[in-house]
């Protein structure tokens, strides 16, 4: 029972772990049918958090937050994506304007596509950034980078930056000529294969502690 | 009336050309959805150690002392946050003797192994990692017995240590030259 339950934890404990490697990537799902966008992963600060990565920051670093924007809707629903920022918020302004972000389409993606954030981070900015229309499944990866300045003071040490972002998402109607969606690759699933495998093996740890008990009972509803 | 005729087709040619634009655009639905997303800064937390011979905190009201005495006072800095970063300490001695500058009423071992003079300040040779703490900066005092004359009785010397962190992430130091890297505090 107690190399058991030892095994139990050891696989939860690797369950996290395999969470923990994947917490660095943000993701904005769009429901569909004018419905909800979901901001994962969060953080202590925010529940819609997308800067995982810029945290604890440090004059000159050059950090990059790898963004996944997906159309989410089960049925076959095209959507024109877009995003703006509506700046910091004024408690937190000074700070954030030390920074400097820019906003990429990854390599990865087909659709070249590029801004600088230096001006779409300014607290009036109000314009959206189109970001590709996407079918159901379809997603595009965006690499924010934070560029931290060297000659950042003790001023700002410890300090905290809110920028707010909008995703907006217009539908539109799927034309017969429209092009299929690919198929899904699988190069995310690294992480759902994993909490599989775990999850698996927790369950086969507990089916043979339950069967082992079912056995046990048998033998003693025998006697 | 010709003309009218004309006007009104161009018109409605326009018109159905918008029509045609503008149903281009039309979404079926729209949605937006707000995230909050934060930045926060890091920054350098040190611990200045003072130790006893006996491995105990040395008491912060200090000891009696007379000429000659060594007295136990192991000095060492430990890196509390969550960055690496060089370090640099300043001792600064306190009297109330008009005679006898208060720096000469004091002898310290000082570790030049580990640590560089330079400019009034020890520097550390070499980053301190999150979570180390250093080699000692000098670990006993003597009470200069040829300068410690009977003006001294009853009178208070102070000996304080003074340290200062620069990052040394995106920092880089030529060599060994700690009193060289970027940021170090003006004084």
């Amino acid at each position: 029972m107690k190399k058991i339950t030892t095994v139990l934890v050891l696989l939860f404990a690797l369950l996290f772990a395999v969470t923990a490697v994947y917490a660095a990537d943000s993701n904005v799902d769009y429901l569909g049918s004018a419905g909800d966008f979901v901001f994962a992963p969060g953080s202590s600060y925010s529940p819609t958090d997308l800067f995982s990565n810029f945290k604890d920051v440090m004059p000159g670093d050059n950090i990059t937050q790898k963004i996944t924007v997906r159309n989410d809707a089960a049925k076959n629903v095209k959507a024109k994506l877009y995003v703006r920022s509506l700046g910091a918020d004024d408690a937190t302004r000074d700070f954030c304007s030390k920074l400097m972000f820019t906003l990429t389409k990854s390599d990865a993606n087909e659709m070249p596509y590029m801004f600088n954030g230096d001006s779409a981070f300014t607290a009036d900015n109000d314009g959206w950034i189109y970001l590709g229309t996407l079918y159901s499944g379809g997603t595009v990866d965006l690499d924010l980078v934070l560029s931290v300045p060297t000659d950042l003071d003790n001023r700002y040490a410890n300090s905290i930056g809110r920028i707010t972002w909008e995703f907006k998402a217009e539908e539109l109607p799927v034309e017969s000529s429209d092009p299929v969606p690919p198929p899904k690759t699988g190069d995310n699933s690294a992480l759902p294969i994993g909490i599989v495998a775990v999850s698996g093996a927790a369950v086969a740890v507990l089916l043979v502690l339950v069967l082992k008990k079912s056995k046990n009972q048998n033998v003693c509803f025998n006697e | 009336m010709r003309k009218f005729k004309i006007r009104l087709v161009v018109i409605s040619l326009i018109a159905i050309v918008l029509s045609l634009v503008m149903q281009e655009t039309i979404a079926y639905y729209s949605s937006v959805g707000t995230a909050e997303n934060i930045v926060t800064s890091g920054e350098l937390k040190l611990r200045i150690h003072e130790k006893t011979d006996q491995g105990n905190d040395f008491p912060a009201e200090g000891v009696y002392v007379m000429p000659g005495d060594v007295v136990g006072k192991c000095v060492t800095i430990e890196n509390v946050c969550g960055h690496p970063f060089y370090l640099r300490v300043r001792l600064v001695y306190g009297g109330s003797s008009d005679e006898v500058p208060p720096e000469d009423c004091f002898k310290l071992n000082i570790n030049e192994k580990d640590w560089m003079a330079h400019d009034g300040w020890y520097y550390y040779n070499g980053i301190l990692q999150p979570g180390e703490i250093t080699p000692e900066v000098f670990s006993h005092v003597e009470i200069v017995g040829a300068n410690v004359d009977n003006s001294f009785i009853g009178r208070t010397l102070s000996l304080t240590v003074d340290a200062q962190a620069v990052q040394s992430e995106n920092n880089p130091v030529t060599g060994t030259d700690y009193f060289n890297v970027s940021g170090w505090p003006a004084e």
